[in-house]
């Protein structure tokens, strides 16, 4: 995996990383996906993909609204709130 | 030895659980800073839970057989009110305002929580060598690891600084822990147990399970938390019955099938022959032992690589700084704020596989990473289905080697990811697998056994492991933490 690329995908997941960090990925990344690769050599034109290992039906409710106590506890574990806001740095 | 059943013996004659407990807590305050296996000890919750326990058994309550019981819990299981850390710098400070399912119906039960038991950061590890608290050390040598993630769990139960633990399994998190450390894990059906309240890994893989010192103990916690869950879109609506009246069963003319893909070239001799051992034993005790083949084996780790961070990747997104855990204090912006309280506080394991899902879900890479291995998953399943028609459980190794140095994997990720290769295919195909001890190395270093089954089918491999721990006996050696 090229440098660049590294560098995209970590912007793309949110995380930010050194020059040195970048280097250090990159190698790690790269090794990692030439080993996964090796599902190349199977054949799955014909398998249809799981997602869930189990075959189950979704569990049905009605859609009803239920009252929630906590919203005082919730805000209070936030970093910095406003009343019942979040409070985070502007966009831009 | 202190297991569930001895101490509910202990409790019916008179030992109160705020004795017992206080046992636990000072025996914790002396090892725990030689195995670290603890990071928040819940002295003063532990104390008033047990003090409910004796008022519920003197007044006459209906109790249950964890009633009074010291456990411990995996730092990935929400506790309200008590610190939750999942062993991440991110969630260092963070005290959840609810219980999770599970948790809930063990304090329901009457359980005494111990504590928070250290893991493998946001589950991600094999060593117990990424947490943010420190490494866990193994009781049976303090210089090796007693793997992971469920490190902590495992050594806890070991040096029974808890009579039983919680662990999760996504990849072998409790099974490898477990054979590591010559102790008992539970990995159950994928949807056996609820979710709600486990903070998430990769959701199509994850499962709560117990971690005991017997078969017997496993069978009884997972009696008191499985079930059909509302709250977890993925529990399954099945009965969940009293798994340990199963264990009255023994094994004669049970169909055990050993799988030739995991008794390789290049293995540890002395767990080969372990397990070569424990076929004569079981065929001693009436089993028919057979070869059998799981062809795609070989393509479990990495199908396992590539599906575990995918999901890793989104379920981590959550941690952004905004309504809880760690924020940096220098964003000026709201991006800044995202890119810099993650890369402050996601530890490099976490950061390595959070880019490795992104990457394979990723426009134009998704169909050659992602998508193909989802195939190669339902290939691995339909291994199991097939090989679970000719006989009733399989037999295997638990893990490639047994309990590695503190350091020695921590270079080489992949290295470490092979830890895994006897687990992750349980957990690809959905299917339960319990670890038990099979022996010990010359070394004095535990061997593991895996049994594995069909889905649902807990109460075979409960029978299997049952019957072979009552009689080979290993249980009877536990470690003394110098």
């Amino acid at each position: 995996m090229k440098r660049e690329l590294t560098k995209k995908i970590a912007e793309l997941a949110k995380i930010q990383l050194s020059e040195e960090a970048l280097d250090r990925f990159t190698e790690k990344v790269t090794h990692i996906i030439h080993y996964v690769e090796k599902l190349n050599a199977l054949d799955c034109s014909h398998v249809e993909p799981t997602a869930h290992a189990m075959d189950t039906n979704a569990f049905i409710r009605r859609d009803e609204v239920v009252a929630f106590q906590d919203t005082e506890h919730i805000i209070h574990e936030a970093p910095l709130h406003e009343s019942n806001l979040f409070k985070v740095p502007k966009v831009i | 030895m202190n297991t569930i059943r001895e101490c509910q013996k202990k409790l019916e004659s008179g030992l109160t659980s705020v004795q017992l407990t206080e046992d636990y807590l000072n025996r914790i305050e002396q090892l725990n800073p030689k195995i670290n296996a603890y990071i928040t000890i819940c002295r003063e919750e532990a104390l008033e839970m047990a003090r409910k326990a004796d008022l519920r058994r003197k007044s006459g309550k209906a109790l249950t057989a964890l009633t009074g019981i010291p456990i411990a819990l995996k730092d990935a299981l929400i506790t309200k009110g008590i610190r939750t850390t999942a062993a991440s710098k991110i969630l260092a400070n963070h005290r959840p305002v609810y219980n999770g399912t599970v948790v809930q119906k063990l304090i329901d039960a009457g359980a005494v929580i111990l504590g928070k038991l250290n893991m493998d950061e946001f589950a991600m590890g094999s060593s117990n060598e990424n947490s943010a608290f420190g490494p866990v050390c193994n009781p049976w040598n303090i210089n090796c690891t007693p793997g992971g993630s469920s490190g902590g769990s495992a050594a806890a139960v070991s040096a029974d600084l808890c009579v039983a633990a919680l662990g999760s399994d996504t990849g072998g998190s409790i099974r490898q822990p477990a054979a590591l450390t010559g102790i008992v894990g539970l990995k159950p059906t994928y949807g056996r147990v609820s979710r709600y309240g486990l903070i998430a890994f990769a959701s199509s893989l994850d499962q709560i399970g117990p971690m005991t010192k017997t078969v017997e103990d496993a069978a009884i916690m997972l009696s008191h938390f499985a079930g059909f869950d509302p709250k977890d879109s993925t529990s399954l609506q099945e009965e969940s019955p009293d798994f340990s009246t199963f264990l009255k069963e023994d094994v004669s003319a049970l169909r055990l099938g050993f799988p030739r893909e995991y008794f390789t070239d290049g293995m540890d001799s002395e767990i080969v022959t372990a397990l070569k051992a424990a076929r004569k034993k079981f065929e001693d005790l009436g089993a028919i032992c057979t070869d059998i083949s799981l062809p795609h084996t070989e393509y479990a780790v990495p199908c396992y690589y590539i599906v575990a961070p995918a999901e890793a990747c989104s379920n981590l997104a959550r941690y952004d700084g905004v309504r809880y855990g760690y924020r940096s204090q220098d964003a000026k912006v709201l991006k800044e704020m995202y890119d810099q309280s993650r890369s402050e506080a996601f530890g490099d394991e976490v950061k390595l596989r959070i880019m490795i899902g992104t990457y394979v879900l990723s426009s134009g890479y998704y169909d050659a990473y992602y998508k193909k291995a989802q195939s190669a998953r339902t290939l691995i399943k339909q291994d199991f289905e097939r090989a679970l028609e000719e006989v009733d459980a399989i037999i295997t190794p638990t893990s490639p080697t047994v309990a590695f140095r503190l350091h020695e994997k921590t270079d080489d990720p992949l290295k470490m990811y092979l830890s895994d290769i006897f687990t992750v295919p349980a957990n690809l195909a959905g299917i339960p697998g319990i670890s038990i001890p099979c022996g010990f190395t010359k070394s004095g270093l535990p061997i593991g056994m895996q049994v594995l089954g069909r889905c649902l089918d807990e109460k075979t491999i409960l029978r299997v492991a049952h019957t072979y721990e009552r009689d080979a006996k290993w249980y009877q050696h536990q470690p003394v933490v110098g």
